[in-house]
């Protein structure tokens, strides 16, 4: 028992073990933990180039570097970073229309760019003036472009420490200070921060004088080359900076985040989740319990990444696991492992490692593309700012939103398992009853976090339920698991209809987690939402594939009656 | 003659699975019906015509149950199957809670839907009243003036059909709605003193609506008039009748609330460096009941007083620096039933689900021999 409790670990170890080295170049460590404020939340430098090269390039790295030293470049040496093809273009109307060289979706460099720059503003400007939802892909893409290379352009001067002007003749934009906003001019850091270069630009600021100088000192200490100097002057900067904020982010959540982002926990555990899956595929071709095991074995590892990476948001932010949608996705498909291992440690039958691997998978990826958009740790909304209601109805509500899903891949096993193995099977009937357990626990926990919201609703605008959309979503999903599992208990559908009902249900969740958000409000992003409808579209052409199948069963197969009216039933 | 009702054709029929499921299947698709047409129409249309009515016309022309109508159907569905169907037993007992729970809820929401009425009061920093508006029910007030005192009377508009006469109590008049225009624009080059109406197609939301009336008014000695009155904040028209200046205005309907409130202080705070806000709260002074003390009203955090629930609704600022605070003063006699209901469930579900599984676990244990 202890020898096999002990056995995923040691794979993670080995993963991890990298990262407890003692850091190669100290310059580096110094310059990611440089605090910066950006979108109202104190963070290290690490996050941020990390999120601004993603958004950039689609690449959390650049030529096999890390992020942070491609911002170190632009930031002290910037001429050298014009040749960087980082500027990823989507769409090839883009540079078409911008009149650059190059055609397809390749990453530009700055270089490159620059000869449709004025092109390209005309163009963003026509696009601001458009509604955010009659845009179509070209203008999201020509608005991206534009967005990255305003930044970039002001990068490239946000540690000019010799300002063309006279110092003090002149208040910096706000978009320009806020570019890299890494200088807290006040004692207390609690006003907005400015760049290096807004603050010398700025009317005489006293309090950070001696901050900027070391700043300037790393800066020539990058452009020369000495490392140990480099390290010297910013772990000075930042003692400083982290010394006058009183109760700013802390020194040990500062380094817990830049492990995070070393660690990328969320990919390593989609990698294991996709390996355990590769070897249940072939543990149908080779017999024998070892390769079932190893996959559940992987599945673990995985959730362990999964599980720390989710805890460390937890405490970076001190808040519940989910508070934006990116976090309702890669909680959702946490629960959806965990009781995909709970399914296999009850059953053995690979079920569980399947169901579990598939959803974790598949909503790590999505997550992954979320995470495209800049920073996944946002500030909340005043209305959202409630960590009682956001551990309380979000997650259970995100539970729910699990069992269903679940439930929903099981019926599709067992449609597929059907097709293949037409007579009865014990499989299907352990699968069956699995199913219905499932998804009865998904009722629960999405009837009580609905009931949960409802009583928040009530606390902060006065009512219980007022038709919204999203909560209409929720409704929705009650109301069709209540149907299934009447349906089942009149005898109306069987086995093949509640596998039918639970891959509805899991339409339903989808419809109410994202078709929702596509309704009313257009989601904040460039070029992802005309993307999420197709996608879309064609998981809701995939799901009525599946149905048919159901029915085609139902008709075709001397099965018993009660299926063959089920499953025309779930067709409504 | 009742010792077999529950072989009834229509007590089975009521207290039927069958009925269960059609009935959650038509309410499933009103709600997708619903959402849709909120994304197209807006909530105020999609509540009138779906969520909040018995009959739902679909595409105007065929009658569906609306959410109302479906709502009674599993309610009465639920409470057959309460008494004839559902086991009186331990092991039953969750699912016993869980159907009671399910019908407190769906009573409820009946008398929400009924019974809630939802009021805003504005407040300067600095003012007070004790009074609040309602959003889009809109009343019609008569008064006079003596010596700073008001003697007013008030009607709701909405029982004021034309050729219905309402008596104004304590005035001696009486007056007849004769046309009552959901929205409408003034016509600019009327006579002073007279207002010229016309017709302006009405908004989806009510809220962004301005009615008005034309109305008859028939005094002591068969003396009559007729003039035009528009809502909104403009002057109220002015008559003289029996030697008194009489007032007629179109307005919000009000209440009086049973305190003061007084805005004191409204701060609002953002995330630093951006413009999300992070907090909104409103300082307040209550003076009611012989008592008088400060309050907070914030997000998440409403304030209650005898029945009524002061909620931060929205904020104002103008160029001085100035704030005002919007509070939505809500008062709902069925607020705490989803509550209750809501813990029936819950607690039932638990119930049900533990009885399962122990009497699963009790019955796989045989099989696990083998």
């Amino acid at each position: 028992m202890t020898r096999k409790a002990i056995k995923p670990w040691l794979p993670a170890l080995l993963l991890i073990l990298p990262l407890l080295l003692p850091a190669q170049d100290s310059g580096q460590v110094q310059f990611k933990s440089v605090l910066i404020l950006e979108n109202g939340r104190i963070k290290p430098l690490d996050t941020f180039a990390r999120n601004l090269l993603k958004q950039f390039s689609g690449r959390s790295t650049f030529s096999g570097q890390e992020a942070s030293v491609w911002l170190a470049r632009v930031l002290f040496t910037p001429g050298q970073t014009l040749h960087d093809r980082v500027f990823l273009i989507n769409h090839s109307d883009v540079p078409t229309a911008l009149g650059i060289a190059g055609q397809g979706r390749q990453r530009y460099s700055f270089l490159q760019v620059e000869p449709g720059l004025a092109k390209l503003r005309q163009l963003a400007m026509q696009v601001a003036q458009l509604d955010e939802r009659s845009r179509s892909a070209v203008d999201n893409e020509t608005w991206r472009l534009y967005v990255n290379c305003q930044i970039y352009i002001r990068l490239l001067s946000a540690c000019d420490f010799a300002p063309a002007v006279e110092p003090g003749s002149r208040e910096p934009a706000g978009d320009e200070a806020a570019v890299l906003a890494i200088v807290p001019p006040s004692e207390a850091g609690t006003e907005g921060w400015l760049s290096p270069a807004a603050f010398v630009a700025g009317p005489g600021r006293e309090a950070a004088a001696a901050e900027v100088l070391l700043l300037q000192e790393a800066a020539q200490a990058f452009r020369s080359g000495q490392d140990r100097e480099f390290s010297r002057a910013l772990g000075a900067f930042n003692r400083s900076v982290q010394g006058r904020l009183a109760n700013g982010a802390a020194g040990g959540q500062v380094s817990l985040e830049i492990f995070y982002n070393g660690l990328d926990p969320f990919f390593k555990a989609q990698l294991a989740y996709g390996l355990a899956l590769l070897l249940l595929l072939l543990s149908l071709l080779v017999r024998g319990r070892l390769l079932p095991r190893l996959s559940l074995m992987l599945l673990l590892v995985g959730l362990l990444f999964h599980s720390s990476g989710l805890l460390a948001r937890m405490v970076i932010m001190g808040r519940p696991p989910v508070t934006n949608l990116y976090e309702t996705f890669v909680f959702v498909a946490w629960v959806c492992v965990v009781l995909g291992v709970a399914l296999e440690l009850a059953q053995r039958r690979a079920l569980g490692v399947m169901t579990g691997g598939i959803a974790g998978l598949l909503f790590l990826l999505v997550a992954g593309r979320y995470s495209m958009e800049g920073d996944t740790m946002g500030m909340l909304a005043a209305v959202l700012d409630s960590n009682l209601w956001l551990a309380t109805h979000v997650a259970t509500i995100s539970i729910g939103y699990a069992g269903c899903v679940i439930a929903g891949i099981i019926g599709h096993v067992q449609i597929v398992h059907r097709l293949l193995h037409p007579g009865p099977s014990p499989f299907r009937a352990l699968a069956a009853r699995s199913l219905y357990a499932v998804l009865a626990f998904g009722l629960v926990f999405t009837f009580i976090g609905t009931v949960m919201g409802g009583i928040w609703a009530d606390q902060s605008w006065g009512r219980f339920w007022g038709w919204d959309p999203k909560e209409n979503g929720a409704l929705l999903i009650i109301l069709w698991c209540a149907i299934v599992l009447h349906a089942r208990l009149a005898g109306m559908i069987r086995e093949l209809g509640m596998a039918a009902g639970a891959v509805v249900s899991l339409l339903t969740v989808v419809l109410a987690w994202f078709g929702v958000n596509l309704l009313g409000v257009g989601m904040h992003s460039y070029g992802f939402t005309s993307g999420i409808v197709r996608w879309l579209l064609a998981y809701i052409a995939v799901e009525i594939a599946f149905l048919a199948a159901a029915l085609y069963l139902a008709r075709s197969r001397p099965v018993p009656r009660g299926a063959s009216r089920g499953a025309g039933a779930e067709r409504t | 003659m009742w010792a077999n009702f529950r072989r009834w054709k229509w007590v089975c029929l009521l207290s039927s699975l069958q009925l269960t499921v059609l009935g959650l299947l038509i309410m499933a698709l009103l709600v997708i019906g619903g959402t849709i047409l909120q994304a197209d129409k807006g909530i105020y249309a999609a509540q009138r015509e779906v969520f909040q009515s018995w009959v739902f016309w679909l595409f105007g022309l065929i009658p569906m149950p609306g959410m109302l109508l479906v709502g009674a159907l599993l309610f009465v569905n639920l409470l057959a199957a309460l008494l004839l169907r559902l086991r009186f037993s331990w092991s039953g007992l969750g699912l016993v809670l869980v159907h009671v729970g399910m019908l407190v809820l769906l009573g409820g929401g009946f008398i929400s839907s009924n019974q809630s009425r939802e009021y805003f009061m504005t407040l300067g920093e600095g003012e007070s009243s004790r009074m609040a508006s309602a959003a889009r029910e809109w009343e019609l007030a008569v008064w006079i003036e003596s010596g700073g005192n008001r003697q007013v009377q008030a009607v709701d508009i909405a029982d004021l059909r034309p050729g219905r006469p309402w008596s104004v109590p304590g005035f001696g008049l009486e007056l007849t709605v004769e046309r009552f225009l959901a929205n409408c624009r003034s016509l600019a080059g009327a006579a002073p003193g007279e207002t010229v109406l016309e017709v302006a197609p009405a908004n989806a939301d009510p809220a962004e609506n301005v009615p008005g009336a034309v109305l008859n008014l028939r005094g002591p000695q068969g003396r009559t008039e007729r003039f035009s009155l528009q809502a909104g904040d403009e002057a109220p028209v002015v008559q003289r009748w029996s030697g008194r200046d009489v007032h007629f205005s179109l307005r919000l309907q009000r209440i009086i609330l049973p305190l003061r409130l007084t805005l004191l202080d409204f701060t609002r705070t953002v995330h630093p460096g951006t413009d999300l806000p992070r907090s909104f709260t409103s300082r307040v002074e209550i003076e009611g009941d012989g008592l008088r003390r400060e309050a907070l009203i914030a997000m998440n955090r409403p304030l209650r007083f005898r029945g009524y629930t002061f909620y931060q609704s929205s904020y104002g600022e103008d160029a001085q620096g100035g704030a005002s605070s919007t509070f939505a003063v809500v008062r709902n006699a069925g607020r705490w039933l989803p509550y209750v209901s809501s813990a029936m469930i819950f607690f039932g579900l638990l119930w049900h689900f533990a009885a399962q599984l122990i009497s699963a676990k009790k019955k796989s244990l045989p099989e696990a021999k083998p």
